[in-house]
């Protein structure tokens, strides 16, 4: 007898959807590699054989070798250690941005999406405004008001990206409205939140996943360049970008300052990139998304 | 397409009007105003002068008049004066030009690599060519420009000498900028060139364009191409976009002149009205290219209506 209950059609659906998501190459290899990543952030403090922060100088500039594997920086510092340490702020970079655009534009997306009229009008308008600044260039002028920081490029990032999640979450939903399902629920006299919650969320959903992911990409790649540019994490905490400008001034005595904490966000960022294809071709194969940058 | 083109421009008059509404009110963020900027340029003043500058600086005011008068200023050129006292639109207009050229030479770079790229890897989809292609093009996009830029430099202008390690004017101080700038605009090229062109050619036309004798590279490059390039013109507009933005880091890496390295250079000596100016200045011409893309992309495809490029 086959047992066709939703609750069982949806858990056949989600372990299927799993059961896609494992078999697929790029989920897979992006899987491991940001989860390497995520594992170095989360316990830097255990894996780093050097504090961070310990400066030496009778060993500055110490190319890579037995007792320090990347070499070590103009203050004696072990780069292994700061690259190590560096995937705490690379993550917030990446992830606080995305947290706060998806929220507030998915939020607001959806609400103008579903209600039209007057805020539909406004909200498109005002995205139309923010998109006409190439994203980093807006982040720049929000980093210009707060002033450089971790939180500072979070939020700036943050808030530049909610225009994307805004018009693709208005587009699902608009969308969605005239889907049979939606009808059927408003005609049996579902309210306006349990419409939106329950049933039109799940057509919204994936791509949103999908633009989060490409989106996590992104933010890493433009906070690590914010603070490049100075305008990030202060010295001398490790940082990949600031680490990079450091590596910049002693390019010519000593590449792998900057060579090896750029391996380490180019890792990060391809982790992201391949889970975010992977995602797409699994949950969202229409979409073309590319990166918010 | 004359009305088209009209219309299309009408379009952008509130965007830009907004954007520069919105540029103002964020610098109103900015702690501290042009009195207190210049004060920490070195300037001495005592409390007397401050307010009588803010008097004559209009600074004053409330903050509607002030906008009001700073969008009038935009309509009549004015982009206000830098704490020196330099006009802010002869300072970002003089950069203007090598921002461009930049942009162009990085675009340049994205074109040749992308298109042939994507269509190698849709002429052998799902060989170990096709993996190769999309797998560099994904690296491509995941190695940060700065980054990238750095190792060229050491690489090509320090250890070979091939390149001066400052993007000083000439073509030899163009390429390695452009091409840490291109990159990864050419692996996203090289992915939507493979995905529409790979839809492009399982149309009936291509079927029919076989049935007829035609070569294979003649039916991808003749008639599966031109039809896949047409999502590419929009892409291209967003790519502008892209470079534009990332222009900022990589003149500052190179040492080149440029709307983007003012941009740096204006936030970190707290020049607002410069930054307030290189910012909208470079919004326009982005709005602008978008423009000139949506006219374009209006040529190739006739059936485009206005608001649907």
């Amino acid at each position: 007898m086959i047992d066709a209950s939703p609750a069982r059609t949806q858990a056949t659906e989600t372990v299927h959807l799993w059961r896609r998501l494992l078999s697929h190459r790029s989920v897979v290899v992006g899987g491991i590699l940001f989860a390497l990543v995520l594992v170095a952030a989360l316990f830097a403090g255990w894996l780093a054989p050097f504090d961070p922060l310990d400066t030496d100088p009778t060993n500055a500039l110490q190319p890579p070798g037995r007792d320090h594997w990347m070499g070590t920086d103009q203050l004696g510092r072990d780069i292994f250690s700061r690259v190590i340490h560096g995937a705490r702020p690379s993550l917030i970079m990446g992830v606080a941005p995305m947290i706060i655009s998806s929220i507030i534009g998915t939020a607001s997306g959806m609400i103008i999406g579903y209600y039209g009229r007057w805020a539909d009008l406004m909200m498109t308008r005002f995205s139309d405004i923010a998109l006409a600044f190439p994203p980093i260039l807006l982040a720049l002028t929000v980093v210009a008001v707060l002033g450089p920081g971790l939180w500072s490029i979070a939020l700036a990032l943050g808030l530049s990206g909610i225009p994307f999640y805004l018009r693709m979450a208005r587009g699902q939903v608009i969308q969605a409205k005239e889907a049979p399902f939606v009808q059927t629920a408003v005609s049996i006299g579902a309210g306006d939140a349990r419409v939106m919650f329950r049933h039109i969320i799940y057509r919204v959903f994936p791509p949103i996943l999908v633009m989060m992911t490409i989106h996590v990409a992104g933010a890493i790649l433009a906070g690590a360049a914010l603070s490049f540019l100075g305008l990030g994490i202060p010295p001398p905490t490790a940082e990949w970008g600031t680490m990079i400008q450091d590596g910049r001034q002693f390019l010519v005595l000593s590449w792998w300052m900057a060579f090896f904490p750029g391996v380490a966000l180019a890792i990060t960022v391809f982790a992201t990139n391949l889970l975010g294809d992977g995602l797409r071709d699994v949950i969202d194969p229409r979409s073309k998304g590319e990166p918010i940058r | 397409m004359l009305r088209y083109i009209v219309s299309r421009l009408a379009l952008t008059i509130p965007v830009l009007v907004g954007a520069a509404i919105l540029i103002f009110l964020l610098m109103q963020l900015v702690p501290g105003d042009a009195v207190s900027a210049r004060m920490a340029g070195g300037a001495k003043l005592s409390p007397e002068q401050q307010e009588l500058m803010r008097e004559a600086l209009g600074l004053n005011r409330p903050l509607l008049v002030q906008l009001g008068d700073y969008l009038w200023g935009l309509v009549r050129g004015d982009l206000g004066r830098s704490v020196s006292g330099r006009s802010v639109l002869g300072l970002v207009g003089a950069q203007i030009p090598s921002t461009l050229i930049l942009v162009a030479a990085g675009m340049a770079v994205a074109l040749v690599i992308g298109i042939p790229l994507g269509v190698l890897a849709a002429r052998r989809r799902n060989t170990m060519v096709d993996t190769a292609a999309m797998g560099t093009a994904v690296l491509g996009l995941s190695v940060p420009q700065f980054w990238l830029g750095l190792m060229l430099i050491f690489l090509f202008a320090v250890n070979l000498g091939w390149f001066p390690v400052l993007s000083s004017g000439g073509f030899d101080g163009l390429v390695l900028p452009a091409v840490s700038l291109g990159l990864a605009e050419a692996a996203i090229l090289a992915r939507l060139v493979r995905s529409s062109l790979i839809e492009s050619l399982e149309q009936d036309y291509i079927t029919t364009a076989r049935a007829k004798g035609a070569s294979d590279s003649r039916v991808t490059w003749r008639h599966g191409l031109r039809n896949a390039l047409v999502p590419v013109v929009t892409m291209i507009g967003l790519q502008i976009g892209n470079l534009l933005g990332a222009s900022v880091v990589i003149e500052t890496l190179f040492g080149r002149q440029g709307v983007g390295k003012l941009v740096v250079d204006s936030i970190l000596q707290r020049e607002l009205a410069v930054l307030q100016g290189s910012i909208l200045i470079l919004a326009s011409i982005f709005v602008l290219i978008n423009v000139v893309v949506d006219i374009f992309y209006k040529v190739l495809d006739p059936r485009v209506k206005l608001g649907a490029a």
